[in-house]
């Protein structure tokens, strides 16, 4: 097992089972935090190619200040919200148009277990997707990594009063949003 | 952690901890990260190379040597025809005048392009 210092060396000289290793601790992490930001798994998909690439370029550069895990969490987040600026009147299919072609019955090779898990799935991205950005990627960072608040300021490079105060009111626009669905749910309107 | 926030943390890493990058798409990603290192280790102009074919190669499907081939052409034609160092052909400038008269022919020197007299 290979610790972090000796991955980023090897990476450094362009070790190719080093790349492996990295690409099986990281890839993973890093797209469920680019699914969080952008809700859109495709363009997830191209933020994870887009920061292993960016990484590869620039590792020769890292000079293990922070964590690998911190800088490359850095760079997707950077990525994520850069797609999301593209990308913001040019999305393809349209989220409810999305949420519309799941509401399909199940065949024979998805069984109906894995399409209300699907949908579920579908409802929390696009309960995050309907925060503003700069509250999503602390949620998504804090709740879904499990980082502390010292991380994701170093993350985002922000102070930690900043990342609180963002995680806050995320989180009471989340609540309230929750209430309000279950009240509705109480009195019959879905 | 409140109430809420523990159900939300859980629901989120519930629904969210099947999403993995597909094992085909990882190794293509390996191979690109391969490729990459290989140009980081080049020189410079080496790297601006090598960036330039790939771009050409991802945008038009023909290879690039003929193209620059005929610009070359198209631009040593253009270069030629029009800015050539040959002088431009300027008109004859008069210097002498000569006509018939009854003495025989006179020849006069002209100055300034006209006939001194």
């Amino acid at each position: 097992m290979l610790t972090e210092t000796e991955l980023i060396k090897k990476l450094k000289k362009g070790d190719e089972q080093a790349i492996g290793i990295l690409l099986s601790r990281y890839s993973d992490r890093l797209l469920r935090i680019a699914l969080g930001i952008c809700g859109d798994r495709q363009v997830a998909e191209e933020v994870v190619q887009d920061t292993m690439l960016q990484a590869c370029r620039k590792i020769h550069g890292f000079e293990e200040k922070a964590a690998l895990s911190t800088w490359l969490y850095r760079i997707t987040v950077n990525l994520a919200k850069n797609r999301l600026r593209n990308n913001w009147f040019g999305r393809v299919i349209p989220w409810e148009q999305e949420k519309m072609n799941t509401l399909v019955a199940p065949t024979a090779e998805q069984p109906e277990h894995e399409v209300i898990h699907d949908e579920r799935r579908r409802q929390v991205l696009h309960d995050l997707q309907q925060l503003p950005a700069k509250y999503r990627e602390v949620l998504v960072l804090y709740y879904l990594e499990d980082l502390s608040i010292t991380q994701v300021s170093h993350i985002l490079e922000q102070p930690e009063g900043t990342v609180k105060s963002k995680l806050s009111r995320g989180r009471t626009i989340l609540k309230n949003r929750w209430l309000d669905k279950e009240g509705e749910i109480e009195h019959g309107c879905i | 952690m409140d109430a809420f926030e523990q159900k939300y943390k859980e629901k989120l890493k519930q629904t969210l901890a099947d999403v993995t990058l597909p094992s085909d798409k990882k190794e293509a990603l390996r191979a690109s990260m391969m490729r990459e290192i290989e140009v980081s280790r080049k020189s410079g102009w080496q790297q601006f190379r090598t960036s330039c074919l790939a771009f050409w190669e991802s945008t038009y499907e023909i290879s690039l040597a003929p193209v620059a081939v005929s610009v070359c052409i198209l631009l040593v034609v253009v270069g030629v025809k029009y800015f050539s160092v040959a002088p431009d052909a300027k008109p004859l400038e008069p210097t002498y005048f000569i006509r018939q008269t009854d003495a025989g022919l006179e020849i006069t020197r002209l100055e300034n392009f006209r006939e001194d007299r």
